[in-house]
């Protein structure tokens, strides 16, 4: 049965009934012999942890992944285009990206654009919301949103191929290859997509001109198993993203936008009973090239580097008492068309130490960086879990958090404001899950107070970034997951999430610009044999557009269509109906997304 | 189903537009004396909008492009002229010009073709007036006057010019046209013969002229000067041109290399002009800058010019909320009235 599951999840139609089964998940993950990060899953007993699927799966842009499965605002300028994550109200610059350990934000703007990373060929995908700054540094306010490809020393052999054609003129090809015995592994990941995207705005006379574009990722991953406790590897994400940027209702355009990201990583893994030691050597390269005019060769760039050294020594001091150290060593360069060349150097020390008895489990943790040109708070974070029979289970955090000013804010010409302080946030949240086989419910009511937010306003001269703002985040989130029906054949399942939230401005006591209050997903999934079917429904609330709520985007409601045939155990075919009704939406003003839309999906793997 | 569907999303988006604000009822040729306010708008969010108040402040009706015509103005506007009775929006992100009547708003045509980047229009004859375009702002090479004819309100030819023209100003023979340098920086004005209707020479001036005026035969040109971020500082300058000796420059006036001065405007014969958040006031024969301000803003002035005895000064405030427009009494240097308009107030009006 679980090999059927975990094949399922693999290169299936990702239904819900199993994704969504955070439990199921978890345990497939961790009793796999693998390398990932020594503060995974299974550590973070306090959060409600969202596992997404290998979008090989659903085949979707890291956009669509998340709003496809979680009740989260994505502020995406039209279909492909630049793309952030809101978590529990916080800014784009707020969540931070990590991938295989490492926190890959652009060190210019603090963000990672969805639409720039391929979330294809990945082993584990998950989402964290809660401040975790202890062990991501910068950025780890609203949550994580986590990558990581594991190297496991099991042998096998698999390719694995997806083939996407979809409405305008949209293309996709994945390639994945895993080959590994007990002595090596080896992965292979190759993505090429290309769109016109000259979809009809609906209601308009007008098509998404000047939104082409073309993505290209590939990585490889390579692990080496030197001696029983040894453990070398090398893991590489590779893209450059070439898109043109669509115009609005109102504003033609003719730019181009071009962004290379190269991220490699080596490390080395020793374990042995009682003690574990992970040293990772990471470096990642972004640069963006703007181009006004795209038939001209005139652009702007900037560009930055990443230089990281990481280690984590965990200590099992009892069966009960864990206790980990972690070091970091970060030097970033930056330099740009509107940035002189800046370097900044970074060290962190942290430390977790954690409890786990059966049924209670505590961590505790501290950090603190040190940095040569700004003074970095002490953060930390308490984290409880406490399980209650089978099936009650009731988690507590509360944390420290910060965000360094990034080198746009600190540097940029003209504007760049080399006095801003990090931004400071004090995060807590109360959660109670309900699992049993048939109906899990999970609640979490969260608090965010944060200072000192940096944000770019007009001065007398021109505008700067100020540590100015404050601002209240509060919330409730309820997911959960009924299994309705369920013989031998049929499964019949249903899967909700619901979000409410506020994000307010301390002094003018308004709704932050571009944070929905109220977002809903429903999942409704069937299968008979060898048919699947899916019917998504999506709302999105009002959204403000302006600091005195006096302008909004109205809200909407989407739904959308899936299709599944499963020919054999190789090979299977997915149609999704996107958007049936046809409804105008958009979640940046006047950049509306497409209205209906089909895609055709064939999956094959050996 | 899709009617249904159309039909249920109209009832929703009328309900919900109607439930934003109490539609402002106009009357016909409402717009005849005072001022208009051009609300740029939030960049990329299509909100730009116009509006009306009488030269006092004392009412204001905002958003009457979109009350008048049911229709948004577009993104980013820039400017308003007039010209036969007919109001010339510019709009630069949409890189139209809304062509209304002038009295009631009504929309009577667009023109689309023939601009890039268009920023402010200025009549040169009966039917003809000239806009300053851009085209690509990072392109030094492709910037222009459009043509455009106000009987069919077409663009019927263009004039190449230096990188970045911006403002405009007329004498009896000339029109000038300031450079200010679109995204890069410039430091010449354009002198077009009216008469013969070509360009007549180029002069140069300080850096970044941002706005002129034109009294008793002279043109002064205010210039910004470099600002300290682009490292290569230089002071705010003041020009006075003589029309009649050939462009000479009889006077330069220099402010401190970090003053950097804007909005020249003209009232009587006295000069008026924005530096650092306040407002001061030079004749047009003095022989030195002023010492002293006679109006102490309390903000950031995004705009500022003054009309029949009064100055207004609009304020974007964040930008990303409706921004204000105050009046002040030239008189005694009062304050009459703020009201508060629209998203990014910048170009006024008058007709």
């Amino acid at each position: 049965m679980k090999y059927k599951i975990i094949f399922f999840l693999l290169f299936t139609c990702s239904f819900s009934e199993i994704f969504s089964q955070d439990i199921g998940l978890q345990t497939y993950v961790l009793d796999s012999v693998l390398i990932g990060n020594l503060t995974s899953i299974k550590r973070q007993k306090a959060y409600h942890i969202i596992v997404l699927p290998d979008s090989l799966a659903s085949s979707a842009s890291l956009s669509h992944l998340i709003e496809n499965h979680t009740a989260i605002f994505i502020k995406e300028y039209g279909r492909g285009m630049l793309s952030s994550i809101s978590l529990r109200g916080t800014g784009a610059a707020h969540t931070q990206i990590v991938w295989n350990g490492i926190a890959i934000n652009s060190i210019l703007n603090g963000q990672t654009d969805l639409n720039t990373f391929a979330p294809a060929g990945f082993d584990e995908i998950y989402l964290k919301k809660g401040g975790s700054s202890v062990s991501f540094g910068s950025g780890a306010i609203g949550g994580l949103l986590v990558f990581n490809d594991h190297v496991s020393f099991k042998p096998q052999f698999s390719i694995q191929n997806q083939t996407k054609l979809g409405s305008f003129k949209t293309g996709l090809e994945h390639l994945k290859i895993v080959k590994a015995n007990e002595k090596f592994y080896t992965k292979f990941n190759f993505e090429i997509q290309k769109s016109k995207n000259d979809y009809p705005f609906v209601g308009y006379k007008l098509k998404n001109d000047n939104g082409a574009y073309q993505n290209l990722d590939y990585g490889f991953i390579g692990g080496w198993h030197l001696r029983a406790k040894h453990q070398i590897y090398f893991k590489s994400k590779i893209s450059r993203t070439d898109r043109e940027t669509s115009r609005t209702v109102f504003m033609p355009q003719n730019a181009r936008l071009l962004m290379d990201n190269k991220r490699f990583l080596i490390g080395w893994q020793y374990q042995s009973r009682y003690f574990k030691s992970r040293t990772q050597i990471a470096y990642l390269d972004e640069n963006f090239q703007y181009y006004f005019n795209k038939e001209a060769t005139r652009h702007s760039q900037s560009s930055g580097q990443t230089y990281l050294i990481k280690n984590n020594l965990n200590f099992q001091i009892s069966k009960h008492h864990n206790l980990l150290i972690g070091n970091e060593f970060t030097h970033q360069k930056g330099l740009g068309d509107h940035i002189d060349m800046h370097q900044r150097i970074n060290y962190a020390l942290f430390a977790i130490w954690s409890q786990n008895w059966s049924k209670i489990n505590t961590q505790v943790k501290l950090r603190q960086d040190y940095n040569p040109a700004v003074k970095i708070p002490l953060v930390g974070a308490v984290e409880i879990s406490y399980q209650w029979q089978q099936k009650h289970h009731f988690r507590f955090n509360t944390s420290k958090n910060f965000r360094l000013p990034t080198f746009n804010d600190l540097y940029w010409q003209p504007g760049g404001n080399t006095g801003l302080k990090p931004e400071e946030s004090y995060s807590s949240e109360f959660g109670y899950d309900f699992v049993t086989k048939k109906l899990n419910l999970h609640l979490t009511g969260f608090l965010i107070n944060s200072h000192n937010l940096i944000k770019w306003t007009p001065g007398a001269q021109l505008w700067q970034p100020q540590n100015f703002e404050t601002v209240i985040y509060k919330g409730l989130e309820i997911s959960g997951e009924k299994k309705i029906k369920s013989y031998s054949k049929i499964i019949l399942s249903d899967e909700f999430h619901l979000t409410y939230q506020q994000a307010i401005n301390h002094k003018t006591e308004k709704f932050l610009a571009f944070t929905p209050q109220l977002m809903g997903l429903n999942i409704l999934s069937f299968k008979y044999k060898k048919f699947g079917f899916q019917y998504r429904f999506r709302y999105q609330g009002r959204i403000y557009t302006t600091s005195t709520n006096s302008k909004y985007l109205p809200a909407y409601q989407l739904h959308h269509v899936s299709l599944a045939y499963y020919f054999n155990r190789h090979i299977n075919i997915l149609i999704n109906l996107n958007n049936i009704l046809n409804t105008y939406y958009e979640n940046v003003p006047t950049r509306p997304q497409p209205g209906r839309n089909y895609e055709l999906i064939f999956n094959f793997k050996i | 189903m899709k009617r249904i569907n159309l039909l249920l999303t109209l009832v929703l988006i009328l309900g919900l537009s109607s439930c934003k604000k109490p539609k402002t009822t106009i009357d016909e040729g409402a717009f005849s004396s005072g001022v208009f306010i051009v609300n740029e708008g939030q960049f990329g969010h299509g909100n730009a909008s116009i509006s009306f108040a009488d030269d006092q402040l004392a009412q204001v009706s905002n958003d009457i492009y979109q009350a008048t015509n049911n229709l948004p103005l577009g993104d980013q506007a820039q400017s308003i002229s007039f010209a036969n009775d007919k109001a010339y929006i510019v709009v630069t992100g949409s890189n139209k010009i809304e062509v209304t009547d002038a009295k009631t708003m009504e929309k009577k045509v667009t023109i689309a073709s023939g601009l890039s980047n268009p920023r402010y229009m200025e009549n040169i004859g009966l039917h003809t007036a000239l806009v300053t375009c851009w085209g690509d702002p990072s392109d030094a090479t492709d910037d222009y006057l459009a043509i455009v004819n106000t009987n069919t309100d077409e663009v019927t030819g263009n004039i190449p010019v230096d990188l970045g023209p911006e403002k405009m100003v007329k004498s009896d023979n000339y029109l000038f046209v300031a450079h200010q340098g679109a995204w890069g920086t410039n430091h010449k004005v354009t002198v077009f013969d009216l008469v013969l209707k070509q360009i007549n020479t180029v002069l140069t001036v300080g850096d970044r002229p941002n706005s002129m005026v034109v009294k008793d035969g002279f043109l002064w040109v205010l210039c910004g000067g470099e600002p300290s971020w682009t490292g290569a500082e230089t002071a705010g300058q003041l020009y006075k041109i003589d029309l009649a000796n050939n462009f000479n420059i009889v006077a330069t006036f220099d402010f401190a290399t970090t003053e950097h001065p804007k909005f020249l405007s003209l009232d009587g014969d006295q000069l008026y002009y924005y530096l650092n958040g306040k407002v001061y006031q030079m004749g047009t024969t003095a022989t030195a800058l002023p010492s002293s301000e006679i109006i102490n803003y309390n903000g950031s002035a995004y705009n500022m010019e003054t009309h029949e005895g009064v100055l207004y000064i609009t304020d974007a405030l964040d930008y990303q909320q409706e921004g204000k427009v105050s009046a002040y009494k030239l008189s005694d240097n009062q304050l009459i009235k703020t009201q508060t308009v629209g998203l990014i107030p910048g170009d006024l009006g008058f007709h």
